[in-house]
């Protein structure tokens, strides 16, 4: 593989933008709803146009939304931490932003505010897992792992009990969370989850020159001119900030920041410069795919219901899992 | 160019390294030997500036180390690390391209220039043929060569080497050596080179430093420390000092 030029990173990103395009054009045209396209365009029927703005439309782009965030957060979380299982859902990551939101709407605060107690719980389970898992300056792949699992199974211990104190009304809310779903009206909270995921993302933008460097180790790193203490820093505050954003909207989608970055590599290569932004579109794609998977698999048959995405991501991702572990088995020992 | 004064270097409570002083001129030849635990890869640490909390003054050229950025340090410090594990598939030219890390913006895409000189870099290690293999796929002596690519892309003043062809064949280790012998003379390339083969480090290094439990135990040009009283008080071993008719060139060997 030829390495990175400005002309190969323009293309790839101009490709993958037209994609996304086609695929959200898609996927707003298909549902449960048959929407009529001359109806529509001579912008006749009332029905289809609520269909569109008002369901389909904010969804999709939530989905997008959700499904960049995640990945490039996967994408960085891999670099910084030199372990191609890490995932902000296999972290732990995730589980500790959605403790955070599950409080805050237990607390009956607004929305703006349940986003930010997402993040500064996203950003203190990044911590917290990271100083947990660091034996003498190391960071071990396995103990990363375990650490992500034992500290999800942890955060769910306490999102469980929160559960069995609310109102029945939040228990549904809880459950809805915990399984991962993009379903919204809101225009106004794709709002605020995009301009925090967007913020962030930009950090990592800046910052993915340097990743290139970060994921050959804090040493190399260092020896490469590389400030990795900064680095560090920075890329934890960012991916907290899309992550947390995501979850306080959609709860806990698994394993997107996962396989992502993993194909984007074995399409075009392990650079940093083009694997975040790549791992953006794709994540965005996908996720919206999976949705729109998710939107139309059960309402065909007799059981006319929505399944969450999560499900849809779940049931993908865990096997992947599984193969990436066996594949990476001789590197993490 | 690289001097060091009085140094003090501890873990938590224990010393690591008592005392250190020594000057390298610009275009020296540093070798640095030692038993295991001797201090000669945390010596090598804080030269890179990789370790701050350190007792003692350590100057590059005329200014202070803990003055200078890790940006700045790398322009002028390049160096070849022990551990060379890579946990993406990069191929080995984007290896040898993240030499040219020190001398890029913050996100910016290598020239045509960067590559030349990445590609250059290989040529004189011999993997300019595996130019657009992945890492993965090469030996382990291949490897290092990548590595010791990358550090000659940074293209800065001064190498600093762990134990760089601990791992490779014979052919390899000459070959490694003999080139950076050959920057060290016609490019005036400043370079420490931690070793633990004493014939590669009387073969090659202008000046050896002997470190023991931390503390220098001799320090001078490589024929005269590098005698058997000196070896055997540093390491505790038995060795035999030989001589090469065609050369002049002493070689060691253990003695049971």
């Amino acid at each position: 593989m030829k390495p990175l030029t400005l002309s190969k990173w323009l293309s790839t990103i101009f490709l993958l933008t037209v994609f996304l395009i086609a695929v959200i054009i898609f996927s707003v045209w298909v549902g449960a709803e048959k929407i009529d396209f001359v109806r529509f365009f001579q912008m006749t029927s009332e029905r289809d146009r609520d269909i569109l703005f008002y369901s389909r439309l904010p969804r999709l782009l939530l989905g997008a939304i959700t499904g960049g965030a995640l990945s490039s957060a996967g994408a960085a979380y891999q670099s910084l931490l030199r372990n191609p299982l890490a995932d902000p859902y296999t972290l732990g990551v995730s589980g500790g932003a959605a403790l955070g939101s599950i409080f805050g709407m237990g607390l009956g605060l607004p929305f703006t505010l349940i986003s930010l107690m997402a993040f500064m719980s996203a950003l203190a389970s990044m911590g917290l897992i990271y100083w947990i898992a660091r034996l003498k300056g190391h960071l071990p792949a396995h103990t990363l792992l375990l650490t992500g699992a034992i500290f999800n199974a942890f955060c769910f211990a306490i999102i469980l009990f929160i559960n069995s104190v609310v109102t029945i009304e939040q228990v549904h809310q809880i459950i809805f969370f915990l399984i991962g779903s993009l379903s919204t009206e809101s225009y106004q909270k794709i709002a605020v989850i995009g301009g925090f995921a967007g913020g962030g993302f930009f950090i990592l933008m800046i910052s993915s020159g340097r990743m290139n460097a970060l994921s050959l180790g804090d040493e190399t790193a260092l020896h490469l001119g590389v400030d990795v203490g900064r680095f560090r820093c920075f890329i934890f505050f960012a991916a907290s900030l899309m992550i947390g954003a995501v979850v306080s909207v959609c709860g806990l989608i698994g394993f997107v920041g996962l396989f992502i970055p993993h194909m984007v590599r074995l399409i075009w290569g392990a650079d940093h410069r083009l694997l975040i932004p790549a791992s953006a579109l794709m994540g965005a794609s996908f996720l919206t795919l999976s949705d729109t998977l998710a939107r139309t698999l059960l309402t065909t048959s007799a059981y006319q219901t929505e399944l969450p995405v999560g499900v849809i991501t779940a049931l993908l991702g865990g096997p992947f899992f599984v193969y990436l572990l066996k594949k990476q088995q001789r590197c993490l020992l | 160019m690289i001097k060091i004064q009085h140094l003090h270097f501890s873990y938590d409570k224990t010393p690591i390294l008592k005392d250190i002083s020594l000057s390298l001129p610009k275009g020296g030849f540093l070798g640095i030997i030692g038993p295991n635990g001797s201090g000669k890869t945390t010596l090598l640490k804080i030269i890179a500036g990789l370790l701050k909390n350190y007792r003692g003054e350590m100057t590059l050229e005329g200014k202070s180390l803990s003055s200078l950025s890790r940006q700045e340090i790398a322009q002028k410090i390049a160096v070849v690390p022990q551990d060379t594990s890579i946990p993406f598939s990069f191929t080995a030219l984007e290896i040898v391209l993240m030499g040219r890390t020190p001398h890029l913006k913050l996100f910016a895409f290598e020239t045509k220039r960067d590559v030349d000189i990445a590609l250059k870099a290989m040529e004189l290690t011999e993997v300019r043929h595996l130019a657009h293999r992945l890492m993965d796929d090469l030996s382990g002596g291949e490897k290092q060569r990548v590595i010791v690519a990358r550090a000659l892309a940074q293209q800065a003043p001064i190498l600093l080497l762990d134990e760089p062809t601990a791992h490779l064949d014979i052919k390899h280790q000459i070959d490694i050596h003999n080139l950076v012998q050959r920057l060290n003379r016609d490019k005036g390339i400043t370079v420490i080179n931690v070793l633990h083969d004493l014939n590669l480090a009387s073969l090659y290094c202008q000046e050896v430093l002997m470190l023991k439990e931390g503390s220098i135990g001799f320090h001078g040009p490589t024929k005269k420390v590098m005698t058997q009283d000196n070896i055997e008080k540093i390491f505790e071993a038995k060795i035999y000092v030989g001589q090469n008719k065609d050369t002049g060139q002493s070689y060691y060997l253990p003695r049971s």
